[in-house]
């Protein structure tokens, strides 16, 4: 099914190495590790904990940069923007869905929903009718002036991939979406972000612990010693 | 577009939900507006007032002849209207007077003559009641009052107004009521008893002279030569001057006094954007997760810096509108002082209502938003710069805060420099004083982290060893969340400095006056002519019975009185010294016995401080002044301490005005007494030898207390914009210790779930915001020293010329330690309070 689905490579890492200082020592996270994944790609990253796939995400999204190398997405370099550059690329084209869900305390369900649309000046019946859509969709419609800390943590993560996907993203990265959950509703959650994900054609990278949600995904890649190599159950 | 609608609503819900957060916040720049505000509109509607009363009592006056020590004599006038064709010119005789009766209302007394008033005031709406106006002409002793004066008097015509003048009753008959049209009318009457000019002169027992003539000259430029006809008529004790620049001179008196009281209101917007800078910097460490949030969804950091300032702007905008509001009602309760201060020391006037001008309420909404904004730029650059990572730990701020403070300390020991730079920078007027006066605050402010810092490691081992792990956790807590603690310590700081300078700067002026008193009241008793102004002395006689009173050994004879000068009106002396009365005067320059010498044979004049200060006239220069013979140079034998008139004070011998002003008359008298004379029944034997005459008598203790009053009602309106300070910084470390508080929230549950009881989590509280209180008061001490200093020796010298002794009293200091501490641990109840009551089990579910 994910053959079916690649078509040209969306995501391109180059080189990339990255350490951590951790007091007078240095961590090494990545060395030298190249990785690609093409357009409509669904892959799990799993590892370790610490062993850097939040990070992986993190340099991916821009929100950090790596020591080294080159990461491209559509061909241009992230590592070379400008930090402003970098956070309209993250707001035009990726959508994030976090384990502590993360919605805007100070905004009720629909607002969150919004907030994307706003900062990508998405305004319009069009919009409108997308906000009231995924609202549906995650059978949220009726919670939609609640705040988040009214709802459970199955109903905030519904929401946070709502909002990750509201502005119709390339690329969708969720890092360890069930880790907050209990089995039954990580199972519902990651149900729903798989299908609505591919509904939208765009590229899902989820970093995680939980071997049920590689069971949904197209590749599973492992993070150990620096580098990104194919999971051993699903290579 | 950089703002987005929806982050200013998710900015305003956060405010919504911290509503102490939000209230503090709005009241700490509502204060500091609201004092701002109101002192400058106070000083505005004072000047103002005098200046409408000016205006109203001018009328179309364009120029006045002036001077002469009784005044302009009657001659004068009619030789005028008879030499000068057709000019509009009218009689003037004006003086302050007082109602008799306990309520001493201050009433100004004009005498006119109707006939030459409308084409100068109309206004006066005399001539539209031609019966009455021939009343006020014809029949002597009687008078015309506005209906809102004689309304606040109880008076209506055909009544009885009693006059107090120079210490006789004078009775009015009530002629005519006037009602004003205009505002400006209003103004011009208000307090005016107006009566025709034979009967002022009669009232003051002045005949035969006038204040001054007012005259039109509609084209002083032109061809006509008026203006030097005029010159040429005049006598050489009289004077030819402009309305205007003379108007205008009059109301600048204060400027000095104004702009002391706008510095003080600007130190409490000052300490008021510290709160502002403390709430805003915490709402961003507060919402550094949401802040790391909306940059992960795509925010860029000029929006999030934006969004920042935006809302130091709303705070701004609605702090500023309220502080207008309070300042408005402030003003209504500072006008009295300050009208009370300009009576005392500077011109006679009346107002009751504070006039709103939109330039000033303007300008204060302009500066309560610009004082939010600025002091809202460096959270919007911290939260600008916040990570777009998710959480970023409280610890990893306060690390980069300490990794910082190196830099924070060096910015203020920079600034301390630039105060330096800016005292002694050459030339440097009132303005370079309190720009160093300000870089002086802030530079201290930079400072306090630092030595917080320091001061907690020093006292962490005491702490340790004297409470053991408790108190040593307490006063970690304090050093630990330095980036939130050192800006309320600051704010604390600078408020109780200001506080302490002023205290210490009043006390050594206090001193001053009251040892200048002590010294200059050199005779036992004083004997003076009641009222103010030229006109008034007393007779020769009199001073002759006084002479030969039994107990007497010695008099000295002085004559005050405004003179003409080449640059407007000076107060002068005129004194003939008895042997004592030398030792009464300090000499500040050099050789006092060669100044003396001048002053007795060479008809030099001395001159107060401020007059040297100001017009740079050293020792052997020389000042101008109208005497009876023109416009004459008199040489500056010296400069003298004194501290009467901020306006200075020319001293000269008696013989010297005599002979140049053609007046020998006298106003004081000095009397020293034989030893063993009992000094009430002296006074007793000279209230006999004044006879007829009405004189004040009184001993030199009771003017001491008298004007040692009036000193400290100078001081009164500073009082309240310090004690405003203070409670500006009290909501200041009021909002730190809250936000603290909410901080530390889930420690504090913690530690109530290892076991501490509420008492144990009550005392760590206060022990921190009494840590606080004494580091922001030890802090505050050499900060208040060197304001007192700078106030001292820099601002009242370059204000009022007045030079002082600078006296730090230790109880001072002592006081405003005492109100720092007492300030924070007030301020810590509530928190305390909170943090001893809250359940833990809740924190730590929220958490």
């Amino acid at each position: 099914m994910g053959k079916a689905l690649k078509e040209t490579a969306l995501i391109e890492l180059r080189g990339i190495s990255k350490t951590y200082r951790e007091g007078d020592a240095r961590r090494i996270i990545f060395d030298r590790l190249d990785a690609r994944f093409d357009k409509g790609e669904f892959v799990c990253i799993t590892g370790r904990s610490g062993t850097g796939k939040s990070t992986l995400l993190n340099l991916i999204s821009g929100i950090d940069l790596p020591d080294q190398g080159e990461i491209h997405l559509d061909g241009e370099d992230m590592a070379r923007l400008s930090d402003r550059e970098r956070t309209l690329v993250r707001r035009r084209r990726i959508g994030f869905v976090f384990q502590f869900f993360n919605l805007i305390p100070t905004l009720t369900v629909e607002e969150n929903l919004r907030l994307p649309l706003e900062l990508n000046a998405k305004q319009g019946d069009e919009w409108e009718k997308r906000v009231a859509m995924l609202l549906d969709r995650v059978a949220l419609a009726d919670r939609a002036s609640s705040a988040p800390e009214n709802l459970s943590g199955g109903e905030q993560q519904r929401v946070a991939i709502a909002r990750a996907l509201v502005h119709r993203p390339d690329i969708l990265l969720a890092d360890e979406p069930t880790g907050n959950l209990d089995q039954e509703t990580g199972r519902k959650v990651l149900e729903l972000l798989a299908s609505m994900t591919r509904e939208t054609g765009a590229t899902l990278l989820m970093a995680t612990h939980s071997s049920e949600a590689t069971a949904y995904a197209d590749r599973v890649m492992r993070i150990r010693d620096g580098q990104l190599e194919p999971a051993p159950d699903r290579a | 577009m950089i703002f987005k609608p929806l982050l200013g609503l998710s900015s305003a819900r956060y405010f919504k939900r911290h509503p102490w957060q939000f209230g503090l916040t709005l009241l700490g720049i509502a204060l500091g507006v609201s004092v701002v505000t109101a002192v400058e509109l106070a000083s505005q509607s004072a000047r103002r007032a005098f200046e409408l009363s000016s205006e109203a009592v001018l009328g179309r006056t364009t120029h006045q002849i002036v001077g002469g020590t009784l005044g302009i004599p009657e001659r004068v006038y009619v030789q005028l209207r008879m030499n000068i064709g057709y000019l509009p010119a009218a009689p003037i005789v004006e003086a302050p007077v007082r109602t008799d009766g306990a309520d001493r209302v201050s009433l100004t007394l004009l005498g006119v003559d109707p006939l030459a008033e409308p084409e100068f005031r109309g206004h006066l709406g005399i001539a539209s009641k031609r019966r009455a106006q021939a009343k006020l002409i014809t029949e002597p002793m009687t008078a015309a009052l506005s209906d809102s004066t004689a309304a606040r008097l109880g008076l209506e015509p055909g009544d009885v107004l009693a006059l107090n003048i120079n210490g006789r009753r004078v009775e009015l008959e009530i002629a005519l009521l006037l009602a004003p049209r205009t505002a400006l009318e209003r103004q011009g009457l208000e307090n005016v008893v107006l009566t025709d000019i034979a009967t002022a002169q009669d009232i003051l027992d002045n005949a035969g002279y006038l204040t001054r003539i007012d005259l039109i000259v509609s084209d002083p430029g032109g061809g006509s030569g008026v203006l030097d006809r005029l010159r040429a008529l005049i006598p050489s004790g009289a004077r030819l001057v402009e309305t205007g620049p003379r108007t205008r001179a009059t109301a600048q008196m204060t400027r000095a006094f104004d702009l002391n009281l706008y510095m003080l209101g600007l130190l409490a917007l000052v300490v008021g954007m510290f709160l502002i800078f403390n709430a805003m910097s915490f709402s961003v460490v507060q919402r550094r997760a949401l802040i790391g949030r909306l940059r992960v969804l795509g925010t860029t950091r000029r929006e999030v810096f934006f969004l920042v300032l935006m809302e130091a702007a709303v705070f701004g905008l609605a702090g500023a509108v309220l502080g207008l509001i309070i300042g408005a009602l402030l003003a209504q309760q500072l006008l009295g002082l300050m009208a009370q201060t300009i009576n005392d020391l500077y011109y006679s006037v009346q107002v009751s209502e504070v006039s709103l001008s939109p330039a000033i309420l303007f300008k204060s909404l302009l500066l309560g938003i610009g004082g939010a904004l600025v002091a809202a730029v460096l959270p919007a650059i911290e939260a600008a710069h916040a990570p777009p990572r998710l959480a970023l730990q409280r610890h990893e701020l306060e690390r980069r805060g300490r990794k910082l403070l190196p830099l924070v300390s060096a910015g203020g020991v920079a600034l301390l420099l630039f105060s330096l730079a800016a005292v002694f920078w050459p030339g440097g007027g009132l303005g370079a004083a309190f720009a160093a006066l300000f870089f002086m605050v802030f530079g201290f402010a930079l400072l306090a982290p630092g030595a917080m810092v320091v001061a907690m490691r020093l006292l962490s081992p005491i702490a340790a060893s004297v409470g053991g792990d408790i108190a040593s956790l307490a006063l970690r807590g304090v050093g630990r969340h330095m980036s939130r603690t050192g800006v309320a310590v600051a704010a604390l700081m600078v408020a109780v400095a200001a506080t302490a300078g002023v205290a210490v700067m009043v006390d050594s002026f206090r001193h001053s006056v009251s040892d200048w008193l002590g010294r200059t009241l050199r005779a036992d008793i004083y004997m003076s002519v009641p009222g103010v102004g030229n006109l008034r002395s007393i007779s020769p006689e009199t001073i002759q019975r006084v002479r030969n009173t039994d107990g007497v050994s010695n008099l000295s004879l002085g004559r005050r009185l405004t003179l003409e000068s080449e640059t407007g009106e000076v107060e002068a002396l005129a004194i003939e010294m008895a042997e004592q009365s030398y030792a009464g005067f300090k000499i500040i320059s050099e050789n006092p016995e060669q100044a003396w010498a001048a002053f007795d044979e060479e008809n030099a004049v001395l001159v107060s401080e401020p007059i040297a200060l100001r017009s740079g006239i050293a020792v052997g220069g020389g000042v101008t002044l109208l005497t009876e013979k023109g416009l004459l140079p008199f040489k500056v034998a010296g400069i003298f301490r004194d501290y009467s008139t901020d306006r200075g004070l020319v001293l000269m011998s008696r013989a010297t005005f005599v002979s140049y002003w053609m007046d020998e008359g006298i106003t004081t008298i000095g009397v020293y007494v034989l030893p063993g004379t009992d000094l009430a029944e002296l006074r007793s034997r000279l209230e006999a030898a004044a006879g007829d005459q009405a004189l004040f008598i009184n001993d030199a203790a009771s003017i001491r207390e008298l004007s040692m009053e009036v000193f400290d009602r100078t001081f009164t309106i500073t009082n309240v914009l310090r004690l405003l300070a203070v409670i500006i910084a009290f909501v200041g470390i009021l909002s730190a210790l809250m936000a603290i508080q909410l901080e530390l929230g889930r420690e504090f549950a913690v530690l109530r779930a290892l076991g501490l009881t509420r008492a144990q989590l009550f005392g760590i509280a206060e022990a921190q915001t009494g840590v606080l209180g004494l580091v922001a008061g030890l802090l505050a001490l050499p900060l208040g020293v060197l304001l007192s200093l700078m106030l001292v020796e820099v601002i009242n010298r370059r204000s009022f010329g007045w030079s002082m002794s600078f006296e730090v009293d230790p109880a001072l200091l002592g006081n405003a330690l005492a109100l720092s501490l007492c300030a924070a641990l007030l301020a810590g109840l509530y928190p305390a309070y909170r943090i001893a009551t809250t359940s833990p089990a809740e924190v730590l579910r929220e958490e």
